[in-house]
C-alpha cells in the first residue's frame, strides 16, 4: 500500500533510491542533533560548570597555631614560620625527564607504538630526551634562585638524599637477600644460578623511599615559599621533536615538575630551657656552704605545655568533626562554603573545614597543646585565582587563639631548679635517715628522688606552678621516647602533679577533724588519749607511730589526753584512728569526698587522676576496719599532689570550694560551701601551725647531729602545714611481675596490705629482693603560707616519691619554693 | 515531472519508456534550481565557519596575537586553493574523468603504495602521531587518502555506469573489490578511520545503482553479526578506545583523564555552549583552560558547537544537508549514469564524515581521525572537498542536452 504510493509518487527508481539515501542521513543527522541536544541542552549546565571550574584554580594558605602564654603574658610556646621543599625522587635522580620523554615518544608515535622493538622505542625516547634535560637542569636553577640557594648546594642536598637513599635501599636488599638465601637454605633448596637470579630480582624492588619526595631546601622564608608556590602553578610547553609535527608534537609539562613545598614551621617553646642561680645559703645544714649555683633546667613546664606530633591521626579528625558538631559558632566560622575543587574528607553541604587536619599538619600530643587543641589551631586560608582574568581573591587564615595560663613560668622554673637533683634536695641524703636507718633500701644515697610540687592560689585557685619531675626537654623526649613506657620508677611521661595516686597520708588529719565534727562525731573540746595502739588487746596493729619507734604515747609525751590542736601537731595517729572510726565508711568516705578525692578539675593539659576511695571512686567495698586506716589517709585511699593543694585551700577558705584552674580565661566558678564547723577548722589551721611552728610538731625542724634547725625560715610569713610519710606500694620490675603497676592512678597503688601504722618511718625493712625496684613511704609535706598575721595565700603540695621522712625530704623542698615565691613577688 | 529547466512542469517526458510522476511542491521548485547551488554555498559557508572557529582556536594558543591567527591564515589560503581548485575541476567536462578514471585509480594507489615503501626518506614521508599518511611537497603536505575518496568514487562510477550485474548478488563482488583496496592500503597506513569511510560510501553509490536492497541487507546483517569476532583483531589503542566509550555510556568517569580525556574534554566544551552558545571571548577563555588535543583538526566540532551552541548545532547539520541535497538534486537532475553516482558518491562521503566526526565529537563514536568536510584545518582535505564541489557543480552543468535513456531504472527494488 504505502510501497504503491510511493511508487506513484515518484515513478523513477532513482529518486526513490536517493530519497531512501536522504532518509537515511537525515535519520542519522537526527540521531546526532539528538545527542547535541542532550549534551547541551539537558547537561549544559553541569558541563559548563565543569569546563569554568578550570579556569580557577584554588590554593590552600598556611595558618598559625595560638601561642600559649604565661599568667604575665609571657610566650611558652609559639610557632616560627617556616617551610621546607621537597623534591620527587625521580626530579632528584633526573630520572623524570626519562620517564616524560618515554611517555611524550609513546603518545607521539602512538599508533606505531605496539609494533616497534625495545631498541626502536628506545632510541625514539633517546631523541626526544634531551629537551627533557634541558628542562630539568633550568627548573634546577629557578628552583636553587627561589629558595636562595646556590645550584651547587642544591645539587649538594640531592645528591645526599640519593646516597642516602641508595645506601638505605642496599641495605634492605641486602637483609632481604640474605633472608631469602636462609629461607632457601632452609627449605634444603641448591643454589643455582638460576635460583640466585629469582631471588636478585625479587629482592632489588625499589623502596618507599624511591617514591616520596625529599626535603632539599630548609627553612625558606615566608615569602619566598610565596613565590615559589606561585610559580608551581605555571607550566611551559616542550617540542621534543623539533623536526617533527602532528597534533600532539607539544608536551605541556610544570614548569617546576615535582616540587613540593611543605610547612615546616616549628613549635617554638622559648622558656623551655633555663638557668636558675641557686643560692644554697638558706639550705639545709649540710648543703648550705656551698657557692650559689647555677642550675639548667631543661623541659620547663613540658607536662604542663605537653609538645606536639607531625603525624595526623583519624582520630584527630573525628575529634575535630565532634569539636565543631558540639560548637556550631567554631562550626560557622570554620566552613569555606563556596570551597569548590578543594580536596578535602570533610566535605559536606555546609563546605569544608578550614580547619581539617591533612597530612604534615601538627597535632598537640600532650598537656595544654593536646588540650588546648581547639582553641589554638588556625584555621587555613583559601587562595582563588581567576586564571583568564589573573585576579586573586583571597580568604585570609585565621590564627589559632591564644591560650593563657596560670603558671608563672619564672616561678616554675624556680621550683623545679629546687627539686632538680643538682640542688640536692631531691637527692637521697645520708640526713634523711631516720634512726640512722636508709629510708628505703631501693634507694642508696645519692638517688635522684622523682616527684612534683604543686603551688595554688588560694583566693582564684589558679595553679601557679606544677612541676612533675622528672621534666624533659622535648629533644630528650624525642631520642628516649620507646624507653619511657618502660620505665616504670621515673614514669617521664606522667604528670605525677595531677596523674598519678599517692596515699595522702598524715596530711589529711585535719581534713579528717573537719569532717568528724561536721558529721557530728567529734566535738572540738573533746581530748582522747594516746593509748599507743587503738585497740588494746592488739598492740601490734593501729599503732601509733611514736609507740612504734619509741614505745611511748603522746599523752606521756604531753602529760595529758591530746586535744585536736596537738593531735595534729604531733601527728597522733590514735587520736584519727579514733576519728576514722567514729566517721565509720559513710563518714569517712563523705568527708574524703568534700575535699576532692573522687573527682577530676578539668584542667584539659592531660588525663587527671580522680583518686581512689575503696575499689573505684566512691567508697566500693570498704569496712569499718578500712575507715580506720583512712583516718590517718592510709588504707584504700589516693589522691594527688593537686588534691592535696586544693584540700588546703578550701581548708584555708574556712569550706568554701574554688577548683584550680589552669586557664586565665576559664570562666570563675562560684564557691561552693561545704558547711564545715568553724571552730573545726579553726582547730585544724591552729594544729597546722603548731605542727610547723612548735618543738613538738612534725613539721617544725631537722636536726643534724642533734642539732635542730627549723624546716622554714624565710622570715616574715606565717607557714602553717602538715607532714605525710605513707606507705607506699611496691614497683616491681615489669619482667617479674606479671601486672606490672600500671598507668599511674589505676588503683592498684592501693593494693599494698601491710600495716600502715606509722608516721614517720618504715620500720620493717624490706629486704629487697631482685627484682623490687622500690619499696618504702612517699614524704609529703603541704602547707599553707601568707604574710605574717594575714590569712594564707598559697598553698603549695610537695611529694617525693619513696623518698620516707616527709619533714625532712619534702620540708626543705616546701621551705625552698617559699623563698622562690618571695623571689618572685608572690609574698 | 520532468527534468529539464526550461520545461513547464506535468509534462512527462516523451522518450522515457518509464511512468513518470509529479514531484511534491516544494521539491519541484528546488528543482528548478541547479541544485548545484546548494552544495557550493553550503561548501562556502561551512569553510568560512570553519576558518572563523579555527581563528578562535588560534585566539586560544597560548601568546595568541592580535588579527587572523597562523592555522587560520593557512587554512584561508587553502580555501582559496580549494575554489580554484573547483572552479579547475568544472572547465573539462567530466565525462572526460570516466575514461581516465581507472588509470587514476592506479596512480592513487601507486602513491598510497609509496606511502608504504620502508625506505622513503621521512623528509619526504614524515610519520605524523605514527602514522603515513602524508608526503611532503615543501610548504604544502598531501594527503594521498583524500584523493582516493575522489579516484574511489570516479573509479565505481565508472564500472557501475552502464552495468546491471550489480543487481545479483554475486555481482556485487566487483565494486567490493574497488573499495577493498584503498581500504587495505589506508588501513596499512594506519588510518583506520578514513579507510572505514569507503564502506558507507560503496553501499550508498549501490543503493543508488538499483543494487538489491535485500542484497545490501543480508550483507550488513553478516558484516553486523561477525564483527565481534573481528575485535581482537583490533590494535590494543583501539581496544581501548571502545571499552572508553563503553564507559562513557554507562556514565563512568574513571577514565576521563586517562582514555575518554580527548572525549570528555571534547563533550565538556560543547556542554558548555549551551543552547544559543557561547560570547566570542568567552569561549577562547574556556578553550584556553579545558586543552583539547586536536581540536583544530578532528575536534573542531567541539569550538563550533561550543560557539554556537545548539542552535550551531542545528544550523551545521542543515547546511550540510544542503550540501547533500543538492548533490542529490543535480543527481536526479542529470540522466547520464556517471554523473549521477559521481554526486551520490561525493554525497556520501560528506555524510559519512560528517556524522563520524560530529559523532566522535559527541560521545557517539570512538574517536578515529577524521575531519570534518570543508570545517576542519587541513590543506588535502579542504581541496579534496572543493574538488568535490566543483565535481558536482560540473556535472550539474554538463546535463544531456537530448533527452536520454534514465539510467539506474529498473523494475523492482
Amino acid at each position: 500500500m504505502l510501497r504503491d504510493t510511493i511508487n506513484q509518487l515518484f515513478p523513477s527508481m532513482f529518486q526513490r533510491r536517493l530519497l531512501l539515501l536522504t532518509a537515511m542521513i537525515a535519520l542519522s543527522m537526527a540521531l546526532l542533533l539528538l545527542k547535541v541536544g542532550h549534551l547541551t541542552v539537558v547537561k549544559g549546565s553541569e558541563l559548563k560548570a565543569q569546563a569554568e571550574a578550570r579556569l580557577v584554580r584554588h590554593q590552600w594558605t598556611p595558618t598559625v597555631r595560638g601561642q600559649i602564654l604565661d599568667r604575665k603574658g609571657r610566650v611558652l610556646a609559639r610557632d616560627r614560620a617556616s617551610y621546607d621543599v621537597a623534591l620527587s625522587y625521580s626530579m632528584i635522580t633526573g630520572e623524570w625527564a626519562k620517564e616524560r620523554a618515554r611517555a611524550f615518544a609513546k603518545s607521539f608515535y602512538r599508533e606505531q607504538w605496539q609494533e616497534l622493538t625495545k631498541e626502536q622505542r628506545q632510541a625514539l625516547v633517546d631523541r626526544a630526551l634531551p629537551v627533557y634535560v634541558d628542562h630539568v637542569e633550568s627548573s634546577f636553577d629557578e628552583l636553587a634562585r627561589l629558595g636562595g640557594v646556590t645550584r651547587a648546594e642544591l645539587d649538594a642536598a640531592c645528591a645526599k638524599v640519593r646516597d642516602d637513599v641508595d645506601r638505605m635501599q642496599a641495605q634492605i636488599v641486602r637483609k632481604n637477600r640474605d633472608e631469602e638465601l636462609k629461607a632457601a637454605g632452609e627449605r634444603g633448596e641448591l643454589v643455582t644460578p638460576e635460583l640466585t637470579a629469582a631471588i636478585e630480582k625479587r629482592v632489588n624492588q625499589p623502596i618507599r623511599e624511591m617514591k616520596v619526595p625529599h626535603r632539599v631546601l630548609y627553612r625558606l622564608s615566608d615569602q619566598s615559599a610565596l613565590n615559589l608556590r606561585l610559580e608551581l602553578d605555571d607550566q611551559t610547553e616542550l617540542t621534543p621533536l623539533p623536526g617533527e609535527t602532528g597534533p600532539r608534537e607539544h608536551d605541556l609539562v610544570d614548569r617546576l615538575p615535582g616540587v613540593s613545598v611543605f610547612d615546616a614551621g616549628d613549635r617554638e617553646y622559648p622558656y623551655e630551657t633555663q638557668t636558675i642561680a641557686v643560692d644554697f645559703s638558706n639550705f639545709p645544714a649540710p648543703l648550705r656552704r656551698r657557692p650559689t649555683t647555677s642550675i639548667r633546667v631543661e623541659g620547663v613546664a613540658s607536662h604542663i605545655l605537653g609538645w606536639m606530633r607531625d603525624d595526623v591521626f583519624k582520630e584527630n579528625n573525628d575529634a575535630r568533626r565532634e569539636y565543631l558538631r558540639l560548637n556550631p559558632a567554631a562550626d560557622k566560622e570554620a566552613r569555606l562554603a563556596s570551597a569548590q575543587g578543594a580536596d578535602a574528607d570533610d566535605h559536606d553541604s555546609r563546605g569544608i573545614d578550614r580547619g581539617e587536619y591533612r597530612d604534615g599538619d601538627r597535632v598537640g600530643e600532650s598537656g595544654a597543646e593536646a588540650g588546648y587543641e581547639n582553641t589554638l589551631r588556625g584555621l587555613r586560608g583559601w587562595r582563588t585565582r581567576q586564571l583568564d582574568t589573573d585576579s586573586t581573591s583571597v580568604l585570609e587564615a585565621r590564627p589559632g587563639r591564644d591560650v593563657r595560663l596560670t603558671v608563672d613560668i619564672a616561678l616554675q622554673a624556680r621550683v623545679q631548679a629546687i627539686m632538680d637533683p643538682m640542688a640536692g634536695l631531691a637527692i637521697v641524703q645520708p640526713w634523711h635517715r631516720v634512726n640512722n636507718e636508709p629510708a628505703n633500701p631501693t634507694m642508696p644515697d645519692g638517688t635522684p628522688i622523682t616527684g612534683s610540687a604543686v603551688v595554688l592560689d588560694v583566693d582564684t585557685g589558679d595553679i601557679v606552678a606544677m612541676v612533675s619531675m622528672p621534666e624533659m626537654s622535648r629533644s630528650a623526649m624525642k631520642e628516649s621516647m620507646p624507653a619511657w613506657d618502660r620505665d616504670v620508677v621515673n614514669l617521664p611521661k606522667v604528670n605525677r602533679a595531677i596523674n598519678r595516686g599517692y596515699p595522702p597520708g598524715s596530711i589529711v588529719k585535719p581534713l579528717i577533724l573537719c569532717g568528724a565534727v561536721e558529721r557530728g562525731n567529734y566535738a572540738v573540746d573533746q581530748r582522747i588519749a594516746c593509748t599507743g595502739h587503738l585497740f588494746p588487746n592488739e598492740p601490734n596493729t593501729n599503732r601509733c607511730w611514736i609507740y612504734k619507734h619509741f614505745g611511748t604515747t603522746h599523752t606521756d609525751q604531753l602529760g595529758h589526753d591530746l586535744e585536736p590542736t596537738e593531735a595534729i601537731m604531733v601527728s597522733c595517729n590514735i587520736f584519727f584512728f579514733t576519728l576514722g572510726k567514729r566517721l565509720g565508711v559513710d563518714g569517712i568516705v563523705g568527708t574524703y569526698h568534700d575535699f576532692g578525692v573522687g573527682s577530676t578539675f578539668g584542667l584539659n593539659i592531660g588525663p587527671e587522676y580522680a583518686g581512689a576511695l575503696g575499689k573505684g571512686r566512691g567508697g566500693q567495698g570498704l569496712t569499718a576496719g578500712d575507715s580506720i586506716q583512712m583516718g590517718i589517709g592510709q588504707g584504700p585511699v589516693t589522691w594527688t599532689p593537686l588534691h592535696a593543694a586544693q584540700a588546703y585551700t578550701t581548708l584555708a577558705r574556712y569550706g568554701f570550694v574554688i577548683p584550680p584552674r589552669i586557664d586565665r580565661d576559664a570562666p570563675k566558678a562560684e564557691p561552693v560551701d561545704l558547711g564545715l564547723d568553724s571552730r573545726a577548722v579553726s582547730a585544724a589551721l591552729e594544729g597546722l601551725r603548731r605542727s610547723t611552728n612548735e618543738n613538738l610538731g612534725t613539721g617544725h625542724h631537722l636536726s643534724f647531729n642533734d642539732t635542730p634547725e627549723p624546716i622554714f625560715n624565710v622570715p616574715g610569713l606565717d607557714v602553717i602545714g602538715k607532714t605525710g610519710t605513707a606507705a607506699a606500694p611496691r614497683i616491681f620490675a615489669p619482667r617479674a611481675q606479671a601486672s606490672s603497676p600500671g598507668p599511674a592512678g589505676d588503683g592498684t597503688e592501693n593494693s599494698d596490705d601491710r600495716p600502715a601504722d606509722h608516721d614517720g618511718v618504715n620500720p620493717s625493712l624490706h629486704r629487697a629482693a631482685p627484682d623490687l625496684l622500690r619499696d618504702g613511704d612517699h614524704s609529703w609535706f603541704v602547707v599553707l603560707v601568707g604574710p605574717h598575721g594575714d590569712r594564707p595565700r598559697f598553698a603549695i603540695s610537695v611529694v617525693m616519691d619513696y623518698a620516707g621522712s616527709g619533714g625532712k625530704v619534702s620540708g626543705p623542698i616546701v621551705n625552698q619554693i617559699i623563698h622562690a615565691l618571695v623571689a618572685e613577688g608572690y609574698l | 515531472m520532468r527534468w529539464s529547466r526550461r520545461g513547464t512542469s506535468s509534462v512527462p517526458f516523451a522518450s522515457s519508456n518509464v511512468p513518470v510522476g509529479r514531484l511534491p511542491g516544494v521539491l519541484q521548485t528546488l528543482s528548478r534550481a541547479y541544485g548545484a547551488w546548494l552544495t557550493i554555498g553550503a561548501s562556502l559557508l561551512i569553510s568560512l565557519i570553519g576558518v572563523y572557529c579555527i581563528h578562535l582556536s588560534d585566539a586560544a594558543q597560548p601568546n595568541a596575537a592580535a588579527g587572523l591567527g597562523p592555522t587560520a591564515t593557512r587554512q584561508f589560503v587553502f580555501l582559496g586553493i580549494g575554489v580554484l581548485a573547483a572552479l579547475f575541476a568544472v572547465i573539462p567536462n567530466y565525462r572526460a574523468l570516466s575514461v581516465i578514471s581507472f588509470p587514476l585509480m592506479g596512480l592513487m594507489i601507486g602513491l598510497l603504495i609509496f606511502l608504504l615503501v620502508p625506505f622513503v626518506p621521512t623528509w619526504l614521508v614524515t610519520p605524523r602521531n605514527g602514522a603515513r599518511s602524508w608526503i611532503n611537497f615543501g610548504p604544502v603536505d598531501f594527503q594521498p587518502s583524500e584523493v582516493a575518496k575522489i579516484g574511489f568514487v570516479l573509479t565505481l562510477s565508472h564500472y557501475l555506469r552502464f552495468r546491471e550485474n550489480h543487481r545479483r548478488f554475486l555481482g556485487l563482488v566487483p565494486p567490493g573489490i574497488i573499495a577493498f583496496i584503498p581500504i587495505a592500503l589506508i588501513t596499512l597506513q594506519p588510518d583506520f578511520g578514513t579507510a572505514l569511510l569507503f564502506v558507507p560510501v560503496l553501499f550508498a553509490m549501490l543503493v543508488a545503482a538499483g543494487a538489491k536492497l535485500k542484497h545490501l541487507a543480508i550483507i550488513v546483517l553478516i558484516a553486523a553479526t561477525a564483527s565481534p569476532a573481528a575485535y581482537p583483531l583490533l590494535k590494543s589503542h583501539q581496544k581501548a578506545r571502545i571499552v572508553g566509550l563503553i564507559q562513557q555510556f554507562k556514565g563512568d568517569t574513571s577514565a576521563d583523564q586517562d582514555i575518554n580525556m580527548q572525549s570528555a574534554s571534547a563533550q565538556r566544551l560543547i556542554g558548555a555552549g549551551g543552547f544559543a552558545g557561547q560570547s566570542r571571548e568567552r569561549a577562547i577563555t574556556l578553550m584556553k583552560f579545558n586543552p583539547l588535543p586536536e581540536r583544530q583538526n578532528d575536534m573542531l566540532p567541539a569550538v563550533i558547537l561550543q560557539r554556537f551552541g545548539f542552535l550551531g548545532a542545528i544550523g551545521l547539520l542543515f547546511l550540510y544537508f544542503l550540501w547533500i541535497v543538492g548533490a542529490f538534486i543535480t543527481a536526479g537532475l542529470t540522466r547520464e549514469p556517471f554523473g549521477r553516482l559521481l554526486c551520490v558518491g561525493f554525497a556520501a562521503f560528506v555524510a559519512a564524515q560528517v556524522f563520524v566526526n560530529l559523532g566522535m565529537n559527541i560521545g557517539l563514536l570512538p574517536i578515529i581521525g577524521i575531519t570534518l568536510p570543508y570545517a576542519s584545518a587541513g590543506g588535502s582535505s579542504l581541496v579534496a572537498m572543493w574538488l568535490m564541489t566543483g565535481l558536482v557543480l560540473n556535472v550539474a552543468i554538463r546535463r544531456p542536452r537530448k533527452p536520454t535513456r534514465h539510467s539506474f531504472e529498473f523494475g523492482e527494488d
